[in-house]
């Protein structure tokens, strides 16, 4: 995968972020990872709010690139996927995991009730967070004005 | 110690049966363990027969499985004559393209494919993936359609792993594994203890996962016992 064959198959466009964006994004993952702590919550619903959270930092390290995942089936594997080319090896071993990550939460919610284990909730509350810590370093290391 | 010595004493029928038991045992890890399959076939025909047994409903076409095998098609072309010639694929043509899956009314096809199953199948490629977590395993197995041997050709292969291996850490495995299976391994993971206290409390899930068939690829029905405190 590179930007150049996810421009010219329309699955990624070009795209100049801004800190307000940015911050958004941020103010979303907050909620999202504070949400997923909820203890009242099914391990389903924390799995699958955590797994937003770190679908939206693939999305900022994207922006930051200056990039953004077009809206079109597949586009959260693109996302996750392209990770990769943003953050390099350090962005490989998350890919493979919020990939797993992602068919799961597709089960959850569009197919069956009862599939994330309390095991992997908690798992990927602490992986999404971890992810999220790694993007925002990546950020001020790479993009020192866009930082938090 | 060749695999049939022993230092077992013979003058006891339960000394003859654990030791039969470790003879089995020792053959079965010896046969996936050496090149079975290279002494038996050239490289190319191998992975043929392993994509076509390993899911014999599924038509393959030419370049998709010269893709998966990571060959040109036209290195493909003369084992694929060869094995349809002699019964043990067939094809069929669509146009210009052809066609070809395992024959399963062959007399050999059951025999081939368990040969294969034992020695390049799913549950010694997930065997192998999980090796390397060594104890943070305590159980896996294969479950659902596919260890009842009711799996489409495109069917997901769902997996139980019961320790301290997450997904996380099992992950880059799979998306190997799944490389060379050529279709989603999709894992559930739990830690002993939730996994335990499920069973206790009636779970309606794991116990119909419990009930139903399963193909351990780390430990056995005693390892999952334990786990669950039987």
């Amino acid at each position: 995968m590179t930007w150049t064959k996810l421009l010219a198959n329309k699955d990624a466009q070009k795209h100049t972020t801004s800190k307000k964006e940015l911050d958004n994004m941020r103010a979303l993952i907050a909620r999202d990872l504070a949400d997923a702590s909820l203890a009242g919550l099914s391990a389903d619903r924390r799995f699958a709010t955590a797994y937003n959270a770190a679908l939206q930092a693939a999305n900022m390290a994207i922006a930051c690139a200056g990039y953004r995942i077009m809206s079109k089936v597949g586009h959260h594997r693109v996302s996750l996927e392209s990770t990769k080319l943003v953050l390099g090896k350090a962005g490989h071993n998350y890919a493979d995991y919020f990939e797993t990550c992602r068919r799961k939460r597709n089960t959850i919610d569009y197919t069956f009730s009862n599939v994330a284990t309390e095991t992997e909730a908690k798992e990927i509350l602490v992986q999404a967070s971890r992810f999220y810590g790694e993007v925002e370093d990546w950020i001020t290391k790479n993009h020192p004005s866009l930082k938090m | 110690m060749g695999i049939w010595t022993t230092n077992l004493d013979y003058s006891t029928p339960a000394a003859l049966a654990v030791d039969s038991l470790r003879n089995m045992r020792n053959n079965v890890r010896n046969m996936r363990n050496s090149s079975v399959l290279t002494a038996l076939f050239p490289q190319v025909r191998q992975g043929v027969l392993a994509a076509t047994l390993g899911q014999p409903d599924k038509w393959w076409y030419l370049s998709e499985l010269a893709d998966r095998l990571g060959t040109s098609p036209s290195s493909l072309q003369r084992e694929l004559s060869s094995l349809v010639a002699s019964g043990i694929l067939v094809h069929r043509r669509e146009g210009t393209r052809v066609y070809f899956k395992a024959e399963t009314q062959s007399p050999v096809f059951r025999d081939l494919q368990q040969l294969f199953e034992k020695t390049a199948g799913l549950a010694p490629i997930l065997e192998h993936i999980l090796k390397p977590f060594g104890n943070k395993i305590q159980s896996a197995f294969i479950y659902g359609s596919v260890a009842r041997s009711r799996e489409h050709a495109m069917s997901d292969v769902d997996v139980m792993v019961i320790g301290r291996a997450g997904l996380a850490d099992l992950s880059p495995a799979l998306r190997k594994a799944e490389a060379q299976l050529g279709r989603d391994v999709n894992v559930t993971a739990y830690a002993p203890e939730e996994f335990r206290e499920k069973i206790k409390s009636g779970d309606h899930f794991l116990a119909a996962v419990l009930r139903g068939r399963k193909q351990f690829v780390k430990g056995g029905q005693s390892d999952l016992d334990e786990i669950v405190g039987k």
